[in-house]
């Protein structure tokens, strides 16, 4: 008998009530710790702001790490654990992170999905299910057929599929009635077929990316005749290039389309189907070319052709056109939007060359109804001031765009030193305006600047009579002499003055030939 | 062109701090604005506020008076899981500026927000809080918060468990 087995369990005892009380007052601590004081539905929303998709399953579960207050509250919010994305989140705790998002509307990422993933799909897929949107995708050449994973019949929770890279057998389709979104990339599926099983589905959103097999535009516009609630359609080198023979007597389908996005081409098929879609009562057009090669510009004029082909009452219905990536000039660009029908009143473009963009500004006709005009990323601007050339350009094209008549906004993503010629020549305007009473135009301009130079910089605003301009974005380091100039000023990021002016910026405009189409060759770089 | 003349508003604090301040701006929190409307004289009685105080109020003031004019979000404009994420980190320059306090007077001003019913102000507190935890390890984030770790064995070996779930992608 151990003479000392009393005493030892006497001791244990006592640590172990020390221990209890221990952490009673580790508790007790954490309850008076400052941000412990915010009601718990605070806690939630800080909780719920961490992270984008990118280590989001680490950041949430470090939550559950670090006091017993926390990992109470955290795990028992479902709304943390509803994505689900094996990128970060192992296969071995699917089941809690499932158990822990309770009913929460569930988004599952399976990204690059691998044998070793059918169990993770399985798991997520078993009932009772509430995922609400499911992206599936495999980076291989040849797709992969579903068929061997996707078991289920019946996915009614699911209102968002995105395939990539695979063969797609009809139980997908007949499993998910209740989508809103389709999202399909290389995948090989009857399309046809598929939108018939779809047009009692309440499908807004069709977005179709190379397909491995062609669709026939006849027979797609004769099944979207049946999807009444399409806003969005978006078909990116997924249409055949032949029309079939009988395809003239397809009548136009009844959509409202919001947006209409039509990329690489157009094909004979692909503008025959752009002619019809955009009288259906299409409200935006983003329509994009790839490539701007020499090659491609005969494209670039067919899909300007289209459009004069359209009826003046045709394309009624479109407000807005996204010319992104367009290839050859702005010319072209802006025939493309002179054609486009009336009561257009919104022009975004993205990825110009600063000439491109001069050549479509000069080219804008006086009595164009445009009155919201946007920039972004404007190319071969940030080797200013290379030559007497480039370093007038900044100043023509501010010029331009202040002097169209009827824009009231203007929103530019633009190197830093056009931000002061843009204003000094927004001045021009606002004081030729109110001239004439007619100080409202020119309402609003939102300057995003980029490409800082390295050294002070002053923008002295007491030059300009800008009060109308009501937004000034600048995100980079700027020092703004008198904020008082502008209605209302903001800078997004940048607290010294660190931006300099370009001192030998030359600041005369390039004068324009009479016949500007013909005599641009010599400028033109941008192909 | 001379702004209308707007309405000036008392307001008291719990600690009996009082500030006068213009309509407009007060009509930042939805709180104040519903009392506002309720009232359909005008009065001369101070508001009293008592969950905030003269020097948070002083802070919440600052914020409404820069933002003022700014169009209030309404209530149906939720905003999608997605669109959340999405602004996470998206605090402009002015408001990291203001926002940039001690601890304590953050969790004021976001509590002030919370009762005043200012939702910008509370997402841009939130935000701020969540960026501090953004990237630390449990220890980093209680050194921070001032807490202390009070799991139990067997709290702590299941959370050793789960250091695999995750991967730090």
């Amino acid at each position: 008998m151990d003479k000392f087995s009393d005493r030892r369990s006497q001791l244990d005892v006592e640590i172990c009530d020390l221990e209890a009380r221990l952490l009673s007052l580790r508790k007790a601590r954490n309850d008076i710790a400052p941000i412990n004081q915010l009601p718990i539905e605070l806690l939630i929303k800080i909780f719920g702001s961490l992270g984008g998709i990118k280590g989001r399953a680490k950041e949430i579960l470090r939550l559950t790490w670090v006091s017993h207050y926390w990992r109470e509250i955290a795990t028992t919010c479902p709304g943390l654990w509803a994505i689900l994305d094996n990128s970060n989140v192992k296969e071995g705790c699917i089941d809690t992170w499932l158990m822990r998002s309770k009913t929460s509307p569930l988004s599952v990422r399976i990204l690059n999905l691998l044998e070793r993933h059918h169990r993770y799909l399985q798991v997520v897929l078993s009932p009772p299910i509430h995922i609400t949107s499911l992206r599936l995708s495999r980076h291989h050449s040849t797709p992969d057929n579903l068929e061997r994973i996707w078991t289920m019949t019946n996915l009614p929770s699911i209102r968002l599929l995105f395939l990539k890279g695979f063969k797609i057998p009809n139980l997908v389709v007949t499993s998910t009635p209740n989508l809103h979104v389709l999202l399909l990339e290389q995948c090989d599926l009857d399309i046809a077929s598929a939108l018939t099983a779809y047009s009692s589905a309440p499908l807004r959103e069709l977005s179709i990316i190379s397909p491995i097999q062609l669709i026939d535009p006849s027979t797609l516009l004769e099944r979207l005749g049946d999807i009444s609630n399409l806003n969005t359609l978006i078909l990116i080198g997924a249409v055949s290039e032949q029309l079939h023979p009988n395809t003239q007597d397809v009548s136009i389908p009844n959509l409202h389309l919001d947006r209409l996005v039509l990329r690489y081409g157009p094909t004979e098929a692909q503008k025959w189907l752009l002619q019809r879609l955009i009288r259906t009562g299409t409200k935006r057009v983003a329509s994009c070319s790839f490539l701007p090669s020499t090659q491609e510009r005969p494209h670039t004029e067919d899909l300007v052709s289209t459009f004069r082909q359209i009826p003046s009452t045709g394309a009624r219905f479109i407000t807005r056109i996204d010319i992104l990536e367009f290839p050859g000039s702005g010319y072209r660009a802006c025939i493309f939007y002179e054609e486009s029908g009336g009561g257009r009143i919104e022009l975004t473009l993205e990825l110009f060359f600063a000439y491109s963009l001069l050549r479509l500004l000069h080219n804008l006709n006086a009595d164009s109804s445009l009155d919201n005009l946007k920039v972004f990323r404007i190319l071969r601007m940030g080797d200013i001031p290379s030559g007497p050339l480039e370093s007038g350009l900044p100043h023509s094209i501010a010029r331009f765009i202040t002097n169209l008549p009827h824009v009231k906004h203007v929103h530019l993503q633009t190197p830093f030193p056009f931000v002061k010629i843009f204003l000094s020549s927004c001045t021009d305007k606002v004081r030729s305006a109110a001239l004439h009473d007619d100080i409202n135009v020119l309402e609003t301009v939102t300057i995003e600047a980029n490409h800082p130079p390295e050294v002070n910089f002053t923008i002295d605003t007491t030059d300009y009579l800008v009060k109308p301009i009501k937004n000034i974005i600048l995100n980079q380091d700027c020092f703004i002499e008198d904020y008082s100039s502008f209605a209302n000023m903001v800078v997004v990021a940048g607290t010294e003055s660190h931006i300099r002016l370009v001192p030998e910026l030359d600041m005369t405009p390039i004068r324009f030939p009479k016949h500007p189409l013909e005599s641009f060759d010599d400028l033109d770089t941008d192909g | 062109m001379a702004a209308p003349a707007t309405q000036q508003i008392k307001i008291r604090c719990n600690d009996e701090k009082e500030f006068t301040v213009d309509r407009d701006v007060l009509e930042r929190s939805v709180l104040i604005k519903n009392m506002l409307e309720d009232v359909t004289e005008q009065q001369d009685a101070p508001i009293p506020l008592p969950n905030v105080s003269g020097p948070v109020m002083a802070k919440v003031l600052e914020y409404c008076t820069h933002h003022r004019g700014e169009p209030l979000p309404s209530a149906d404009t939720e905003q999608s899981q997605d669109e959340t994420r999405k602004r996470t980190t998206d605090i402009s320059e002015w408001d990291q500026k203001f926002i940039t306090v001690d601890q304590e007077m953050l969790f004021e001003i976001i509590l002030a927000a919370n009762y005043l019913d200012i939702k910008s102000l509370l997402d841009v507190g939130c935000k701020t809080v969540a960026n501090m935890i953004k990237g630390k390890t449990p220890e980093e984030i209680r050194k921070l918060f001032n807490i202390v770790n009070d799991f139990t064995p067997e709290e702590e070996a299941q959370i050793k468990k789960e250091n695999e779930w995750a991967e730090d992608r």
